[in-house]
């Protein structure tokens, strides 16, 4: 599953008790319905690094930045191993669609420091590709069956448009999918025992679901 | 002078080489709706059972094959497909590739979109590598009190 760079950002606010309001509701209602939300903030608030986070935002930041981000990415590199499972999610440089930040996301150039190289970090820890740095949303690797793969939210401004790229490991490889102002996720899917008894070479697939707007066809 | 032109013939053929081939896309249409009246399973859609355990397939239990079609497509060259919900399905072969041994697979990298005329498209772009004969799905389209389910199927030839 990938999640968004925004909403990655709003969950870690999350983690650090820095989110209030509706960014905090729906970021908690996100976490309640979303695995890898709710597997993102487990790990954060776990993580001695998420306590690190917490408290560096209470000080002084400027006067540490280079000590921060040095510190940061220590710590979450010796974390990493741990931070997220097998390489589940694998994000990329997206330019952002909206303006819409969390307020209480950036509390100094410090915490900025510390969240962008959480996220890095975050984002390398599953990531064993550098060819797929530049991909305009996410590279995903799938996890194993049933349960969407890629759920790309609703856009807020005018277009959801996002490339991802399933296990290449043959079957079916979703490489992009735009549907302006609809909510897309991939599912993947096992073929079942009809694939496996004609030995399929590649016994899954993919659904891509778009959502409907409400009250068309 | 009949050995020679034997000769040529056979070299003019040899010269144009095999035949290119033309892969075929199977569309099929698939209406999913949810039932007390019990589930149902059109029997045309013979893999349809498996895949119903899995979402977002279990949030059906009616399923019936709408409309299916056999579609030769070339590289490059766009192919139309209207929908029971008056939209349209156009669909390109990018390319096809294929994997080298030890497990050679062809792979077929199609184009989608899925538009109405004078609406917002409903999926205006969709990019899917596919391997011979290797189902994937697009579904969400709201149609009669349940959802439209596309089936789309790559074959060579």
């Amino acid at each position: 599953m990938t999640l968004p760079r925004e909403t990655v950002l709003d969950l870690m606010g999350l983690a650090d008790g820095m989110l209030e309001g509706d960014a905090k509701a729906k970021a908690e209602q996100l976490v309640a319905s979303n695995e890898e939300a709710r597997l993102l903030v487990d790990t954060l608030r776990a993580s001695p690094v998420g306590d690190w986070v917490r408290e560096s935002t209470d000080r002084q930041a400027s006067a540490a930045v280079a000590g921060i981000a040095d510190s940061v990415m220590a710590r979450l590199a010796a974390d990493a191993s741990g931070a997220v499972e097998g390489g589940v999610v694998r994000m990329a440089p997206w330019v952002r669609r909206g303006s819409r930040r969390g307020p209480a996301v950036v509390a100094g150039v410090g915490a900025a420091l510390v969240l962008a190289a959480s996220i890095a970090l975050y984002v390398r820890s599953g990531s064993q590709r550098s060819d797929e740095e530049l991909a305009p949303v996410a590279s995903v690797a799938v996890p194993p069956v049933g349960v969407p793969s890629v759920a790309l939210p609703a856009p807020s401004a005018s277009a959801s448009q996002a490339e991802a790229k399933t296990a290449a490991a043959g079957g079916v490889e979703v490489n992009a999918v735009e549907a302006p102002s609809r909510a897309v996720s991939v599912f993947r899917i096992p073929m079942g025992a009809a694939a496996a008894a004609a030995n399929a070479p590649h016994p899954s697939s993919v659904v891509i679901w778009v959502e409907e707007d409400t009250g068309t066809k | 002078m009949a050995f020679a032109l034997a000769c040529a013939s056979v070299a003019s053929l040899a010269s144009a080489g095999p035949a290119k081939s033309v892969p075929t896309l199977e569309i099929r249409v698939i209406h999913a709706t949810q039932s007390d009246g019990g589930a149902a399973i059109d029997a045309d859609l013979r893999d349809l059972p498996q895949l119903t355990r899995d979402q977002p397939f279990v949030r059906y239990n009616v399923y019936k094959l709408l409309a299916r079609k056999l579609q030769a497509l070339e590289e490059g060259k766009p192919e139309a497909y209207g929908l029971v919900n008056g939209r349209t399905l156009q669909v390109t072969l990018v390319d096809v590739t294929t994997t080298s041994a030890p497990h050679p697979d062809r792979r077929y990298h199609i184009r989608a979109a899925i538009g109405e005329p004078g609406k917002q498209a409903f999926l205006k772009l969709l990019e899917v590598t596919a391997s011979e004969g290797q189902p994937f799905f697009v579904g969400g389209q709201t149609y009669e009190g349940g959802t439209l389910f596309l089936e789309l199927v790559l074959y060579g030839t």
